[in-house]
């Protein structure tokens, strides 16, 4: 459970070109299931889910996680809630390159330091069930879009988070692969994960997959079922 | 802890494949760093070797030298002198050395002649140090002729070679028979070069010395532990000259490091803000960044060290012998004895990896707070 | 002045330290003037992401401070060739006025500069930077200290007068010397040795104390018991340890322990007394911050794990002086 009171986010703050993307918001986004952002280019989706991963602190409002107020807590601090709370999904998938699948995505444990063989194990188990079982130490550029998002997912995974983020996750998947992809974060959303996704796509906010529907608009919240 | 270590580990492995990824970007880098540190190294291992080798020669060498002075130049010294000193408690031998130096016009260079009665020479024989044989080309048994000082020439036997245990000063050595010599370098009977004493307690030198100059005006003593000062000085001077030259090279190698760590790719700063995104926090980019330099420090370190070793003590130190030593004509082509202390090592480290260090931190700050929200746009 | 390559690296070095602190002194003053945990503004964040800049440059600094004492001793060491009358350390620091101030200085800055590294860290494992402006008044005074530090080391290299007949250990610490070195010296090794051991008995006390109640109190006790047994440990290094070492029965030095001729021992000596005398001078302080709620379980935990190896190491300094006793053939204690 997601709490936001009064939060506001501010670009170049007394600067001229000073930006509000978001403007004094309130909203709770309930954990179950899979929550959709909508919104017109510019609204502040991306904003507004880069708060809520903890990648960044609103300028002014209070942020709570589980009851917890992180809108305070150093950078230091949000990280490490991050690290366990959070999976990431990206619109331009966000793979670094030159590194093996298997490397990408056991990357984001590092800071934590599992067990070398069990975070491995835990890996490869991931990438077979994505499919990906013959691809373990291929080179991520050489990789199909479909493929590439799914490593990407595992990555997500690998810490065991809580709540998945992502941000326009199928803008360059054709529909058929958009499909693909909605099933397998219905499939998450089954097994206790939480999704929260943006998007314009109509194949995607209008699924039925979607448990809640977010609107927004200049930094507003519009409306929420 | 053990999670600390094992976290080290993760990070180390990361920065090595991204060093690995990414060679052509560190390998010039590596080069100059490498070559900094070798010539800084040379510097400084071969003058400390060259001091440490003078020490060890003047280790046996008497610890006082009577000389003495006329008209402020060294002039020789009458045989009865060695009676006037007499006999001065603390000291436990009083000797006359003749002793002087020859030029050869053939290779254009000074030989330092000593009489020597240890060795049972002959009137005709001689022994002379390897480098010199090498530049006469001469072997044991071969004749060498040398000027006289009253303008002939003298054919003496080449008995033996003096063992090339420390060439810097036996290479251009000869040794005669004092009558030989005197003839030779033309000093008259009843006279010699100067006068050695041996002193026993040598915080009793300072006496000795005090002493003999108020038996003898005209002498003057000079104490061994005074030439060591000396040599200690103009060693660590010279060194000292050297690194200050070195500094504009080390100033520039410290300004390019800057401008590399600065210069951040454009796919390196996505790399970082992608680490940051999926969870990596400040301080792990900067323990990941501070592993890159530990890593590139060390290798140039070791790598540098070990050219300006191999320079220094296999490859004669060819690069600069003519600079730092400023020995006589004729090179010695000596084997240092190789040393190397804690000391210097700090000292080069001190002058290579921590400006190294420094000048990279505030880029390498610049890197790690790459904004993670920049990804996802 | 002379041109010696380890005088130039202590130089560099201090230049290096005197160019990191500026900014880092100034930036403290900002983050007492605008720090707002409470607040996202830009300047917060980047105040914020300015203290990782800060934090990475002070361990710099206080790395180099080490290495510099180090290599401040080491050097007075290898300068000894060049000065009359000068064998070791001892007599090269007596060169000038300047020398032991610097020593002294050094001394100061290593415990200075470990209290802030300890702190640092220890606020690093709080949520809201718990102790950020303790930390910055800290670093404002260590700065004076530091840059005193520099223009001595500074003044006395460049008083550096070759023709300056020195007096080393053998006169400096002497018994019938005046000062507090031939004091210390005058101490009869019996009495230096009983009170090391009664300041150790008490050190075991106190640190018991600690780990059983972790209390300001007794974290105060114990921090004071390790400054006092620092100093007796000194000035039982002096007036006893190192004749046995030297198996001389009035040879004082403190230094000539250091040299290779005495297998290096002052090393295992120092090391671990210096260590765990900055391991316990923060204590006091660590144990306060049990009382701050986002602190307090790492407080309370390293109030223990630090009064702990501090203690181990002091006892490890007791074992090598008991074995550098045994293996020394001189008997001070049966006359
Ligand atoms: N770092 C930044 N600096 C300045 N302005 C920014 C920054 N990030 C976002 N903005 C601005 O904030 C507003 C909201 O941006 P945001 O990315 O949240 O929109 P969005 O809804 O995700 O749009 P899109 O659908 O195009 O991704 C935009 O006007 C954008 O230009
Ligand atoms: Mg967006």
């Amino acid at each position: 459970m997601i709490t936001l009171s009064h939060v506001s986010k501010i670009y170049h703050q007394g600067q001229p070109n000073e930006l509000h993307a978001l403007r004094d918001l309130n909203l709770t986004i309930d954990a179950e299931g899979i929550t959709c952002l909508r919104g017109a280019s510019g609204s502040g989706k991306t904003t507004l889910l880069s708060l809520i991963g903890c990648l960044s602190r609103p300028t002014s409002g209070r942020i709570a996680l589980q009851g917890q107020i992180i809108s305070s807590f150093s950078e230091r601090f949000l990280t490490d809630i991050r690290r366990h709370t959070f999976g990431f999904i990206f619109q331009r998938f966000n793979l670094i390159s030159g590194l093996s699948v298997i490397d990408n995505v056991m990357i984001p444990a590092y800071p934590i330091a599992p067990d070398h063989d069990l975070l491995y194990a835990k890996a490869t188990e991931l990438l077979h069930h994505f499919g990906l079982a013959t691809r373990l130490h291929s080179r991520v550029e050489w990789l199909s879009g479909g493929e590439s998002q799914r490593v990407a997912i595992c990555r997500a995974l690998i810490n065991d988070p809580t709540i998945i983020i992502a941000d326009e996750p199928t803008a360059n998947l054709d529909s058929k692969l958009t499909a693909g992809f909605l099933s397998l974060m219905a499939e998450l959303a089954k097994n206790g994960k939480s999704i929260i996704l943006s998007s314009h796509d109509p194949g995607i906010y209008d699924a039925q997959e979607i448990n809640h529907l977010i609107e927004m608009r200049d930094g507003r919240l519009l409306s929420q079922t | 802890m053990n999670h600390f270590f094992s976290r080290q580990r993760y990070l180390i492995d990361y920065t090595l494949a991204s060093l690995l990824r990414r060679k052509g970007k560190h390998a010039t880098l590596l080069l100059i760093y490498t070559l900094v540190i070798a010539l800084l190294a040379s510097v400084m291992l071969f003058t400390e070797a060259l001091r440490q080798e003078s020490q060890l020669l003047l280790s046996d060498a008497p610890e006082i030298v009577l000389q003495r002075q006329i008209a402020g130049r060294h002039a020789l010294v009458p045989v009865d002198y060695l009676e006037k000193i007499g006999t001065i408690r603390g000291t436990h031998q009083i000797e006359g050395r003749l002793w002087g130096y020859h030029y050869d016009a053939t290779i254009k260079a000074n030989y330092t002649v000593m009489a020597s009665e240890e060795h049972a020479l002959t009137n005709s024989e001689i022994i002379i140090g390897a480098t010199l044989a090498r530049s006469r080309g001469v072997a044991v048994g071969d004749m060498l002729s040398l000027s006289a000082a009253d303008g002939g020439t003298f054919v003496f036997t080449i008995k033996a070679l003096l063992p090339s245990t420390s060439e810097l000063v036996s290479s251009d050595l000869v040794l005669m028979t004092p009558h030989a010599l005197r003839l030779t370098l033309g000093i008259p009977e009843g006279f010699y070069t100067d006068v050695i004493i041996a002193v026993r307690n040598p915080r009793e030198m300072q006496k000795v010395a005090a002493k003999l100059i108020e038996r003898l005006p005209d002498s003057r003593p000079i104490l061994r532990d005074e030439i060591l000062r000396t040599y200690e000085a103009v060693f660590a001077w010279r060194q000292g000259v050297v690194l200050l030259l070195l500094v504009t090279t080390v100033l520039a190698f410290i300004i390019f490091a800057w401008d590399r760590a600065s210069g951040l790719s454009a796919e390196e700063r996505r790399e970082i803000g992608i680490l940051k995104a999926v969870g990596w926090e400040i301080g792990d980019i900067l323990q990941m960044k501070f592993w890159e330099g530990t890593i590139i420090s060390l290798s140039a370190f070791l790598t540098g060290y070990l050219i300006a070793y191999l320079h220094v003590f296999y490859g004669n130190a060819s690069l600069f012998a003519p600079v730092l030593k400023g020995w006589a004509t004729l090179y010695p082509d000596f084997r240092l004895y190789p040393v190397i202390d804690a000391l210097q090592l700090t000292t080069l480290f001190c002058f290579t990896v921590i400006p190294y260090a420094v000048a990279t931190l505030v880029p390498t700050w610049r890197s790690a707070i790459t904004d993670p929200e920049e990804v996802m746009r | 002045m002379l041109l010696h390559p380890a005088i130039m690296a202590l130089l560099l070095l201090s230049l290096l330290v005197t160019a990191m602190l500026l900014p880092a002194a100034l930036f403290a003053l900002q983050i007492l003037r605008h720090w707002n945990m409470q607040s996202g503004s830009a300047r917060q964040l980047a105040l914020e992401r300015k203290t990782y800049l800060i934090s990475t440059l002070l361990t710099w600094v206080f790395t180099a401070e080490l290495l510099s004492l180090f290599l401040f001793i080491y050097s007075a060491e290898a300068l000894s060739g060049q000065f009359v009358g000068a064998m070791c350390a001892t007599g090269v620091l007596n060169i000038n006025a300047w020398g032991w101030p610097t020593l002294w200085l050094k001394i100061v800055t290593f415990f200075a500069g470990s209290l802030w590294l300890i702190m640092n860290q220890l606020d690093n494992h709080g949520y809201d930077f718990p102790l950020i402006r303790q930390k910055y008044i800290l670093l404002l005074l260590i700065v004076p200290l530091l840059l005193a530090g520099g223009y001595s080391q500074l003044s006395f290299f460049s008083a550096l007068n070759p023709e300056v007949i020195t007096s080393c250990c053998g006169s400096l610490f002497s018994a019938d010397a005046q000062g507090v070195a031939a004091e210390l010296s005058g101490i009869a090794p019996k009495n230096a040795l009983l009170m090391l051991t009664v300041a150790a008995l008490i050190l075991c006390v106190t640190a018991y104390l600690v780990l059983k109640q972790g209390t300001r109190l007794t974290a105060l006790a114990f921090s004071i018991t390790a400054l006092l047994f620092f100093a007796i440990a000194l000035s039982a290094i002096v007036s006893a340890v190192a004749l046995y070492i030297y198996q001389h029965p009035h040879h004082h030095c403190p230094f000539c322990l250091l040299k290779a001729g005495h297998h290096y021992s002052g090393y295992l000596l120092y090391l671990p007394l210096f260590v765990a005398t900055a391991l316990a001078l923060p204590l006091p302080f660590i144990a306060r911050c049990q009382a701050i709620p986002s602190l307090s379980a790492t407080a309370h935990r390293w109030v223990k794990q630090l009064s702990r190896s501090s203690l181990a190491l002091y006892l490890l300094f007791l074992v090598i002086v008991l074995l550098e006793i045994a293996a020394s053939p001189l008997r001070l204690l049966s006359q």
